[in-house]
């Protein structure tokens, strides 16, 4: 039992800093920008956050400061892709680059060190001496409460308000969202850096409250992860939260599966995440694709007014 | 100018008509626009008044769409200005256009397919898609007369109800100059009468139309007024009334040389070369051709004249046997075929590979050409360098990518590709569209020498004196069926230019 | 009315600005490099002197930089192949993993082929393994259209698992102790080394690979037919030439030439299948391949460059700068060549635009 509890209590864990940054490349991609740096600035959002957390003592401050950090790289992807219609692709994989690079640059020097800040989990009077579930679902840190209203609100963003209906159309159909006098521009740039902040923070999550140290290259590929998650959950927030802590879940299996010694192969553990994903991307592409849900029209395309 | 006090009498819409006194709602003096040398409008004036539906007819390229589109902001005239209700409206500035109350409904609506009949109403306002937004869309729809679930999401409607959703889109701005770019295009005859219900109730409600199209008898129909456009200049403003379709088949084409014989018999026309045998192609909601029936013998240039959007495109490619027709057959004896599609950058080359490559596109697999673990470059060049000369193509580096060259340019490409080869079977659509005055010569000149050669020419032109200069025989092609042959001297100009607008 | 810059499409950049375009990107991310350095406070000057030295200025230097160059040219070729026919491979990580996972396994099993044959089958091995691990993600998007940058991309982490699952399983040695490598290769199963040097032929059997698929893609009617279907879809139908089987051969040729470089560094560089067998050579190729604009030659001198200042910047670690310093600077060059690219495409424009009153006043409207 305390297998099971241990499990799913370290994929709420892991997949938190996962959902964070999954729902930031959500809302760029929904808004019709795709973002393949989301590596880059989880790595930025590491490091920075790191930093300022070990000078300040300050968690707030490193947030802040990690969340800056990605949004300042996803403005750089915005300034590129929206701006000057630089292939998403291309840049995207450049921004990985650049992260990892600038990440590691400015890092030199602060492996091995501690932030000494404390975000230590908040048990939850009461609900978290529940059996199994207090443990799994109510003894967190802050961050993993705030990701469930997080997928809520933009969730409640995106299809009970104006600015989400808005977004939508920037992503599904900008020509018609600009001839109808939606701000394509504008919300193509302020979703993408949203998307950077949360990707920040989600970097930090790792540095400053998961390991509490920086390593070069410590995210290890989540950034493509979240990305991959976006997919899996249909640009949905909701399938994404979940895809998120099923993620997280699979990894913490792999983890506790470890400390007991058991003799299925983590690693093939580790890959049925992904061989699943793909299973039900092919089996479910052409129907999705034929009722309309799912992935927007847009992403990917630069936008660009008729030339008169 | 217009008689208002006739706007009255004799309307087709039969609706109680809005007071004859009322003032110009719109009001357009004197717009010029140029595009390099083309004239586009030529001081244009145009007037609407409320509650009236004018109709603004023309030709392809007579000037309809670029109006429009300074109507609403998208250009900024050269020349002219716009008062509504007595204001100077801002030129050139979409957002002023919407101000004061005029919008478009585009041909292809501009809708978000994915969201709901309301989110796409409610798109761009202060509002947004909740209960109440739904409620009202419902209401607005009811007064419209339109028959749309706010909730249902618009890649489920048909094309009627798309239409019926731009307009409303329009309607929920509260804007009252609604411009309708020919709105009956991509309609059945049955959606298109739906249509015209609507936009007569909507006049009666006060609204303004104006109402593109080519099309004399939806004219009749529907309008009150109508303006003419020909050559970019206006050749009638007038009350549809006292107009009936021939006078204004004539004014639409012109009538200088309406009599005017073919350039050549047919008695010389051999063999068949291709047959279609009741061709029916489906398209968006309607049938793009229906039961078409047509032959292109050697020795013979067969012209399908008529207004774009007709069919032309789906003739063409069946013709040059790229799409498969719904039902018919399609029979050709012709050994080698040469297609100049009317898309040319998009249908007939690579932009991405040079020049010399998309000469050689047809004849890469020639044994002359190549071999099947190499080709000869050198001949492949030399051939260019060949055409490059033969055609006028102006570059001279047969290397460089094709989309370096201009519109001109690609034009030349292409047709030196399709016209050297002693093809026995052309077909060309609109083969000498946006071309200055000696490449279309040299264009319609390569025809003649092809038919006289012995080939078969299929011609899709929207310009009636190439057709008339150049044809055997004359088709007319009118909502995807051929409605009319000429052939020899029994050829009245006015008379096509009837046919063309779907008059018997 | 108010001024606003708005960038409009161009046809055709003068001559002279394409050829400025990339050298000032490239002098750009030089000099951005170096402002990263100097506010580090290192000497931007010393350090590009040792990158120099460390890579193309010395014996040595050339010798690493032409090892590293090795897989950079086959994934970028494989990339840029793949873009021929209008397909983002962004799995060259994975397919060069499973040409090496092939070339292993066959290199442990068949060991009844005496070693120079061996060898052969293991370079061989390898090319398949890519291409099929290709295939897989080809499939998908020529049938059903599934975007083939997802699916590749997962591919990736499944080949680097399956990877660590044998390493640490199955093909583990013994006495590694918790590091992650297989069993030794039998021996005579290392690239031979070009006489007089410590560089190992793959080398020369890029250079081959690069030629033989410029070849085919440049100058085969085969390849005439591939640059249509990839350079214009509807071009392609319209000559009558199908595009399904097209995409899987030629994602198939892109996974071999990946899977290719996976078995050459095998042989050539670790003699084990281990952790770390792609330092990201993958995503590098996508970069590489960019950098050439698609042009299969070019990638060569691209990878070159590439490996020159990754190989340079381990010098660097001896003027106290840090080595990602490389990878910035990379990144940097590009995001320079990106933005130049749009100088080239478009023209900045200044236009009259409406007042922000009248902006707000018809957006207000209900």
């Amino acid at each position: 039992m305390s297998f099971w509890v241990n499990s799913l209590s370290v994929g709420i864990v892991l997949g938190t800093p996962l959902a964070y940054a999954a729902l930031g490349e959500l809302i760029a991609e929904r808004a019709g920008v795709m973002n393949l740096g989301v590596e880059g600035m989880m790595l930025m959002g590491a490091v920075v956050g790191f930093i300022v957390a070990v000078n300040t003592h300050s968690a707030v401050a490193g947030f802040a400061a990690a969340a800056a950090a990605g949004a300042a790289l996803a403005f750089l992807h915005a300034l590129m892709t929206i701006g000057l219609r630089v292939n998403q692709i291309v840049m995207g994989l450049t921004l990985t680059i650049l992260g990892a690079g600038l990440s590691a640059y400015i890092g030199t020097g602060y492996s091995g060190r501690r932030p000494e800040v404390n975000i230590s989990a908040i048990p939850i009077p009461g609900l978290s001496s529940l059996p199994v579930l207090g443990k799994v679902l109510f003894a967190h840190d802050v961050f993993a409460y705030a990701v469930p209203f997080l997928a809520l609100a933009i969730w409640f963003l995106l299809y009970r308000t104006r600015l989400g209906l808005w977004l939508r159309a920037a992503g599904e159909q900008p020509g018609a969202a600009d001839a109808s006098g939606v701000p394509v521009f504008l919300i193509r740039y302020v979703a993408v850096i949203v998307g950077g902040a949360l990707a920040g923070l989600a970097g930090a999550y790792f540095s400053v409250v998961y390991t509490q140290g920086w390593a070069e290259g410590m995210t290890n590929g989540r950034g493509w992860i979240a990305i991959a998650l976006v997919i899996f959950g249909t640009w949905d927030p909701i399938w994404v939260l979940l895809g998120a802590l099923l993620f997280g879940f699979v990894d913490g299996l792999n983890f506790e599966l470890q400390g007991i010694g058991v003799p299925v192969s983590t690693h093939l553990l580790a890959m049925m995440p992904y061989v699943f994903t793909l299973v039900v991307l092919v089996a479910t592409w052409t129907r999705m694709r034929h009722r309309h849900v799912g992935m927007p029209e847009a992403l990917g395309l630069a936008y660009e007014r008729e030339a008169r | 100018m217009v008689l208002t006090d006739q706007t009255s009498e004799g309307t087709a819409s039969g609706e109680e008509a809005v007071p004859a006194s009322s003032l110009p709602v719109l009001e357009a003096k004197g717009i010029s626009k140029s595009f390099g040398d083309r004239v586009a409008n030529d001081h244009v004036d145009l007037t609407v008044h409320q509650g009236e539906i004018r109709a603004l007819l023309g030709e392809n390229g007579a000037g309809k769409t670029t109006l429009i589109s300074i109507l609403c902001g998208q250009y900024r005239p050269d020349a002219g200005q716009i008062t509504v209700r007595g204001q100077t409206l801002s030129l050139g500035s979409p957002r002023a256009a919407l101000k004061a109350g005029i919008g478009v409904v585009h041909q292809d609506f501009r809708l978000v397919p994915r969201f709901t009949v309301t989110e796409n109403v409610v798109l761009g306002t202060s509002a947004w898609a909740h209960h109440k937004a739904e409620s009202d869309v419902a209401a607005r729809a009811r007064v419209a007369g339109f028959r749309l679930d706010p909730r249902a999401p618009a890649w489920a409607l048909s094309v009627g109800e798309l239409q019926q959703l731009a307009i409303l889109k329009l309607l929920y701005r509260g804007l009252d100059i609604l411009i309708l770019d020919e709105p009956t295009a991509v309609l059945s005859p049955p959606q298109a009468e739906d249509l015209f219900i609507s936009m007569r109730r909507l006049a009666a409600d006060g609204k303004s139309i104006i109402f593109i199209t080519h099309r004399l008898r939806e004219v009749t129909e529907v309008a009150d007024e109508v303006t003419i456009l020909r050559h970019g200049r206006v050749v009638a403003d007038r009350n549809v009334a006292g107009l009936d379709h021939h006078e204004m088949g004539i004014l639409m084409v012109g009538a200088h040389d309406a009599d005017r014989a073919i350039a050549a018999s047919s008695d010389a026309a051999g063999e068949s070369l291709l047959e279609l045998d009741s061709i029916s192609v489906e398209g968006r909601g309607v049938k793009a051709l229906d039961g078409v029936d047509l032959v292109v013998r050697r020795k013979e240039i067969v012209g399908i004249a008529g207004i774009s959007g007709n069919g032309q495109t789906a003739l063409a490619e069946v013709a040059a046997g790229i799409i498969r027709p719904a039902s018919g057959r399609r029979t050709s004896s012709a050994s080698a075929l040469a297609y100049i599609p009317e898309d040319r950058l998009n249908r007939g080359l690579v932009g991405s590979m040079s020049i010399a490559d998309n000469l050689a596109f047809r004849r890469y697999r020639d044994q002359s050409m190549s071999h099947p673990l190499w080709l000869w470059t050198g001949r492949i060049a030399a051939l260019a360098r060949h055409l490059i000369d033969a055609f006028n193509i102006p570059t001279d580096r047969p290397r460089s990518t094709v989309s370096e060259l201009s519109g001109g340019g690609l034009q030349r490409v292409l047709l030196a590709r399709e016209l050297s080869e002693e093809p026995d079977l052309i077909i060309a659509a609109q083969p000498t569209r946006g071309l200055d005055v000696a490449s279309a010569a040299m264009v319609r000149g390569q025809l003649l020498g092809h038919r006289d050669r012995g080939a078969g020419v299929m011609l899709i032109s929207e310009d009636l004196d190439e057709v008339l200069e150049l044809s055997d025989r004359v088709l007319v092609i009118f909502k995807g069926a051929i409605v009319a042959e000429y052939a020899g001297k029994d050829l009245d100009r006015g008379e096509i230019g009837l046919r063309m607008g779907g008059e018997v | 009315m108010g001024v606003s810059l708005r960038l409009e499409r161009r046809m055709g950049a003068p001559l002279a600005l394409r050829i400025a375009a990339p050298v000032l990107a490239v002098i750009a991310g030089l000099v951005a490099g170096g402002i990263v350095m100097a506010l580090g406070g290192h000497d931007p000057i010393d350090a590009y002197i040792s990158v120099w030295e460390g890579s193309l200025g010395s014996t040595d230097g050339l010798q690493s930089t032409l090892i590293k160059a090795t897989p950079l040219v086959l994934t970028g070729l494989a990339v840029a192949t793949a873009l021929r026919v209008g397909l983002w491979n962004i799995g060259g990580e994975g397919q060069l993993i499973a040409g090496a996972i092939a070339a292993t396994g066959t290199g442990l099993y068949a060991t009844v082929l005496p070693a120079p044959l061996l060898l052969v089958a293991m370079i061989l091995a390898g090319c398949v393994g890519g291409a099929a691990w290709a295939a897989l993600a080809a499939i998908p998007r020529a049938l059903i259209g599934l975007n083939e940058i997802i699916v590749t991309l997962f591919m990736n982490y499944i080949a680097i698992l399956f990877m660590d699952y044998l390493i640490f399983g199955p093909w583990g040695d013994p006495k590694a102790f918790g590091f992650a490598y297989s069993r030794a290769l039998p021996d005579g199963t290392s690239l031979p080394l070009l006489p007089g040097t410590g560089v190992h032929i793959g080398i020369l059997l890029a250079v081959v690979v690069a030629l033989g698929a410029w070849w085919l893609v440049e100058r085969t009617p085969w390849g005439f037919s591939v640059r249509v279907a990839g350079g214009n879809p509807r071009a392609a139908e319209y000559l009558g030439l199908g595009m399904t089987r097209r995409l899987v051969v030629v994602l198939a040729i892109s996974g071999a030439i990946a899977g290719l470089a996976g078995a050459i560094e095998l042989t050539g560089v670790t003699s084990r299948l281990q952790e770390g067998i792609s330092v990201n050579y993958g995503y590098s190729g996508v970069l590489i391949a960019f950098l050439a604009r698609g042009r299969l030659l070019a990638v060569g001198v691209a990878a070159f460059l590439f490996a020159a200042l990754v190989v340079g910047s381990y010098a660097l670690q001896t003027t106290g700068v840090a080595q990602p310093i490389a990878t910035i600077i990379q990144a940097l060059i590009i995001v320079f060549l990106l933005a130049g690219d749009a100088v080239l495409a478009f023209r900045l424009r200044v236009t009259r635009s409406p007042l922000v009153s009248e902006v707000a006043a018809a957006g207000g409207r209900p």
